[in-house]
């Protein structure tokens, strides 16, 4: 078990900068997850972690001892690899007792590690089977298996479920979040799921272009993105951007889209200058929209384009001018394409974002 | 309707049919010359006269005979030495030319797959480069060179040229097995505690075993079968390998046939168990690489 901390760390392959100025402090026995779309850096990150890349510049430590010249092998740490990376020539029972032989154990320990790590894992069956006889989901256990044999001081993960099937990944995702948990080990998560993320990490860090966005619990980044790019990654559907301009008016606050305008919450007015207004984008998600089938004081009224049913929920689709917009509503909510709902945006929870910086003013 | 699937099933006969007679064809044509050498080496006698014929054209033995194999052990009628010192001799310089060759490939093959360095297309081109000319054209170069080492009559003036001059083809063989491991293995490995070497005899050796298989077969049989580089460089008879010896029972005014085609079919036994044990890995070594799995 330790701490984990990155400090000022960068990557440049070729001139390219992968990775920028990273600082990061994963506690001992915390579940972190690196989300970004693919290409922001949140893999080269990690494999600076593992040590299978060299930083450019900054500095790793795994329980406060500095990695800059540490091997794979002498990090204590275990890796889930996309691929899994199984030795195709061993059995499961050889690919879980590599580690250990590895690092010379004795025999009676390798075989009392692996047994108990098969039964953990509910794979005590397939000992005896090479990978390529094994299902997806049975690989995936294995390659987990590899991981926690000899109990390291912390497990890197780099999208180790994108390659099972949708039913499938959301039950691992459970028993893995409940298997770190018992075991107790500090985890670095790479994943580009943003549902992935939300379920699993104690905290996410979430990177675009090299640069670590925001660092948070779930709810918290969820709910206080600091920037448009954060706002629009986490959440589904995604968070609906207004482009506009907010102005003061009557002691509260309208935002105009040109076409049509809305109050907003009495909260936005503080972003304004005294009297004035201020361009940028508004950003509300699909739950923070009240739907209506009838006008009301403050409400738009907007043109059904289509909607989602979910289950006990719907996603409904709508236009007005130049602006798409997507609300949930109950399942019961009746609408007809190209018919006419009233929104409500003037939510306490919606955001409003700068339209140079693309930060989060409100 | 039915009339054009009649069309395509005759077509389609057609076609299988004419696909075999070709195989069939081809596989007499090859077949043909050894089922000479046979009939030669089972018929009393040293000379080509014409055994029975089925057919008028598929020889057998008129009278089989194990005459010239059970006579093998001895001979040594023109030159001086005897079977067992040729046996001997070939085993050596084979089985040294195999292992040396494997033992420059395997490293060679590794480092053009896994590391990246200063002068690796030069270095690989220049892996390449002998193998556009005809190797007839080294031999004398190479006389040169090894007479002024004073390796002309030694074991080492075949095994040196052997076990190098499979390498161009074989270090391309190995490269393209090495680069069909995904390096999440190495990487894998890495983590779990394996060291480079470790990671190579650990994890990659055994995976590329189909293409070093190949490889040593390659080097096998450019040793075992080779006549011309031998010539040149083995003087002494007690040097001779079987294909000098073979070559020996040519004589310009008389040939001995029966021998000639009983010590051939002695010769062949080894290759053909060679590609007998390693048929399974052959095929998957020499497309290994082509194909990622």
């Amino acid at each position: 078990m330790a701490d984990v901390r990155l400090q000022n760390v960068s990557k440049v392959f070729k001139g390219a900068p992968a990775v920028k100025e990273v600082t990061l402090d994963i506690h001992d026995g915390e579940f972190l997850v690196l989300l970004g779309p693919s290409g922001c850096g949140k893999t080269t990150t990690l494999r600076m972690v593992a040590g299978l890349e060299k930083p450019t510049s900054g500095s790793v430590y795994i329980g406060n001892a500095l990695m800059d010249e540490v091997l794979p092998k002498d990090r204590d740490i275990a890796m889930v690899f996309q691929s899994y990376a199984l030795y195709p020539h061993m059995t499961v029972h050889d690919n879980l007792a590599f580690p250990l032989k590895m690092r010379k154990y004795p025999k009676q320990q390798i075989e009392e590690q692996v047994n108990r790590t098969a039964d953990i894992l509910e794979i005590s069956g397939l000992l005896q089977r090479r990978p390529k006889e094994l299902s997806g989901g049975q690989r995936q256990r294995v390659a987990l298996g590899r991981a926690i044999v000899r109990n390291p001081k912390v497990f890197l993960m780099d999208e180790p479920l994108s390659n099972l099937d949708a039913k499938l990944r959301v039950q691992t995702r459970v028993e893995l979040k409940n298997l770190q948990k018992r075991l107790g080990t500090t985890t670095i998560y790479v994943t580009h799921d943003q549902a992935e993320a939300m379920t699993l990490a104690d905290r996410v860090a979430l990177m675009k272009n090299g640069v670590v966005q925001q660092v948070g619990r779930p709810t918290e980044v969820y709910s206080h993105p600091v920037n448009k790019f954060v706002a629009g990654f986490l959440g589904s559907p995604t968070m609906n951007f207004i482009d506009g301009t907010m102005r003061s008016s009557d002691g509260g606050a309208v935002f105009d889209c040109g076409d049509f305008n809305f109050p907003v919450h009495l909260n936005m007015v503080k972003v304004l200058p005294a009297g004035g207004s201020r361009k940028g984008t508004y950003g509300i998600r699909a739950e923070d929209i009240g739907v209506e089938n009838t006008e009301r004081v403050g409400s738009v009224e907007t043109s059904v384009f289509g909607s989602e049913l979910m289950g006990s929920e719907q996603f409904v689709h709508v236009k007005k001018g130049k602006m798409d917009v997507v609300a949930r509503a109950p399942m019961d909510f009746q609408t007809t394409i190209g018919g006419s709902v009233w929104l409500n945006f003037t939510s306490p929870n919606a955001h409003f974002f700068d339209s140079e910086t693309e930060q989060a003013l409100a | 309707m039915s009339g054009s699937r009649t069309m395509k099933s005759v077509t389609k006969v057609a076609g299988t049919f004419l696909k075999h007679a070709f195989l069939i064809i081809m596989s007499i044509i090859s077949i043909y010359p050894v089922l000479w050498v046979i009939t030669l080496a089972l018929s009393p006698g040293e000379s080509l006269v014409a055994p029975h014929l089925i057919l008028g054209f598929i020889p057998v033995p008129a009278a089989p005979t194990l005459e010239h194999f059970e006579a093998i052990p001895q001979l040594h009628l023109l030159a001086g030495a005897t079977f067992p010192v040729w046996a001997r001799n070939s085993i050596i310089i084979t089985t040294s030319s195999v292992l040396l060759s494997v033992a420059f490939t395997l490293p060679a093959g590794y480092a053009f797959s896994r590391r990246r360095f200063r002068g690796q297309q030069v270095s690989m081109f220049s892996f390449l480069l002998p193998s556009m000319f005809p190797g007839v054209i080294t031999i004398i170069p190479q006389f040169l060179l090894f007479s002024n080492l004073g390796l002309v009559n030694t074991y080492l003036g075949c095994i040196i040229p052997y076990s190098v001059g499979s390498l161009s083809l074989s270090v391309f063989i190995m490269k393209g097995a090495f680069d069909s491991i995904p390096r999440d293995l190495d990487e894998a490995a890495s983590i779990d505690g394996a060291g480079e070497m470790r990671t190579f005899y650990r994890i990659l050796l055994p995976l590329t075993l189909p293409s070093i298989a190949t490889v040593a077969l390659w080097a096998f049989m450019g040793s075992w079968l080779d006549w011309a580089l031998a010539n040149v460089m083995l003087k002494d008879n007690t040097l001779w390998t079987l294909p000098l010896a073979l070559y020996d029972f040519i004589q310009p005014n008389y040939t001995y046939y029966g021998s000639f085609a009983a010590l051939s079919i002695i010769m062949s036994i080894p290759v053909f168990i060679v590609f007998m044990i390693f048929q399974r890995y052959l095929v998957t070594g020499l497309t290994a690489g082509s194909v990622k799995g």
